[in-house]
């Protein structure tokens, strides 16, 4: 990479360093992990960044990757997530339950990767349906379907759990 | 719920631990590593730089104490490495000192040492940490959440008519995975030489060396008995310029006793 392209890429990291940060908290929930997924994403965008500085969709470009080294991290066998039982079929509450910051964080937590990959680049991000289908590299009815789920799944557990307003 | 639920819930940002000059130092370490091959096989021996030496070094759980065939026997550590006794700090001003000595100490008469990590921000053969808990090394699998990062540094060597790089990555061994040495290479051409010897402490050591018509790249891998991981890799752009260290000179830093985290 020349200079003016290294130069270019450090701007472009240092700028969206906040960013990034936020949106691997979102997924990791742990700073420390955050920062070591960030530091690899960075350092795989290095490797490109002289073929996609000049690409549109940059920012898609990163988090793709940002989504895929995370994904590939949680299939590790000591990360791996034990499977539950079919989620219950709940109601559609018709009231917005209260629930804290660290209850919100607690809800996402608990969402499948994927799942919770398409709630945060749906709503975090306000991507589109193509443009998380793009990242995610699945089909738009697969991220609607993901992302309904999600937030089905995030009402249904905001129901149960205790909310400050009531203890 | 909406971007302000979210970044509400995530509060203020602790201090980033993200470094930007640490990794465009470590792309251009994959950049460099990437121009000795083909274009296919380059792209195995950056997986094979940054993940398989860990994996190709480790023992067959069935055999331990595992060996090499010559003697003395090698003595690979099994189980988790042991908690690192200093700081970050000292063992980054140990390691830089001792790595400059080593170096120097072997340099032809007009040779020295320029360019250190990142972007001009440190100084030849200074030592920095590096966090990668995820995706570049195995793992303790029975201490995942340990923050076992690495240290790892570089250098510019100057000589008449070009410039060679030595890069230096020192790391807790894990003690986890096995594979052939070679097999992460597989593929290349022309073939590197691989050779395995143990050291005279007992440290396992494998070398490789890969030659192209212009350039040529030496990578020491060494495992040593107290639970020390350490990689001495060293490329030369142009093989038309003398080396200004040879591969055996670069297997004696790399067993230097003083290049241990466990001091």
């Amino acid at each position: 990479m020349n200079r003016a392209d290294e130069a270019a890429y450090r701007d472009y990291v240092t700028a969206r360093m906040d960013s990034l940060r936020r949106v691997a908290y979102l997924l990791c929930r742990d700073w420390h992990t955050a920062d070591d997924l960030v530091s690899v994403t960075i350092t795989k965008l290095y490797r490109h960044f002289a073929r996609v500085k000049d690409e549109v969709r940059l920012d898609g470009y990163v988090r793709r990757i940002m989504l895929r080294v995370w994904l590939d991290e949680r299939r590790r066998p000591w990360r791996r997530e034990q499977p539950t039982a079919d989620l219950p079929d709940v109601e559609q509450p018709t009231r917005h339950e209260v629930v804290d910051r660290a209850q919100v964080l607690d809800l996402l937590d608990g969402l499948p990767p994927r799942q919770r990959a398409a709630v945060v680049l749906r709503l975090y991000c306000d991507l589109s349906v193509a443009e998380t289908a793009e990242i995610l590299g699945c089909t738009a009815g697969t991220v609607k379907s993901q992302t309904a789920r999600g937030l089905d799944t995030l009402r249904a557990r905001a129901l149960e759990v205790p909310t400050r307003s009531t203890e | 719920m909406d971007k302000n639920t979210f970044d509400d819930a995530i509060g203020e940002p602790p201090p980033s631990t993200v470094r930007v000059d640490e990794a465009i130092a470590r792309g251009r370490r994959e950049a460099r590593v990437r121009q000795m091959a083909t274009p296919v096989a380059g792209a195995v021996a950056v997986v094979a730089l940054t993940v398989g030496a860990v994996s190709f070094l480790a023992p067959d759980p069935s055999r331990t104490p595992s060996a090499t065939p010559s003697s003395p026997t090698a003595i690979i550590p099994t189980g988790c490495p042991p908690t690192l006794t200093e700081t970050d700090r000292e063992a980054t001003g140990r390691l830089s000192a001792l790595a400059r000595e080593l170096v120097g100490d072997r340099l032809p008469d007009g040779a020295r040492l320029v360019d250190g990590e990142g972007d001009g921000s440190h100084e030849p053969l200074e030592f920095v940490k590096t966090q990668n808990r995820i995706i570049e090394w195995v793992e303790c699998a029975a201490r995942p959440d340990e923050p076992d990062g690495r240290y790892t540094t570089g250098a510019g060597i100057a000589v008449a008519g070009g410039e060679a790089a030595i890069e230096f990555t020192v790391y807790p061994y894990q003690g986890v995975g096995r594979a052939d040495p070679c097999g992460p290479w597989a593929g290349t051409d022309p073939a590197p030489e691989c050779a395995s010897i143990a050291g005279p402490d007992g440290e396992a050591v494998h070398t490789r060396v890969d030659e192209t018509a212009n350039a040529s790249a030496t990578l020491v891998s060494v495992i040593k008995p107290d639970g020390t991981c350490l990689e001495v890799s060293y490329h030369s752009p142009d093989r038309s310029i003398p080396s200004p260290l040879s591969l055996d000179e670069v297997v004696e830093i790399a067993l230097d006793p003083g290049m241990t985290l466990y001091p």
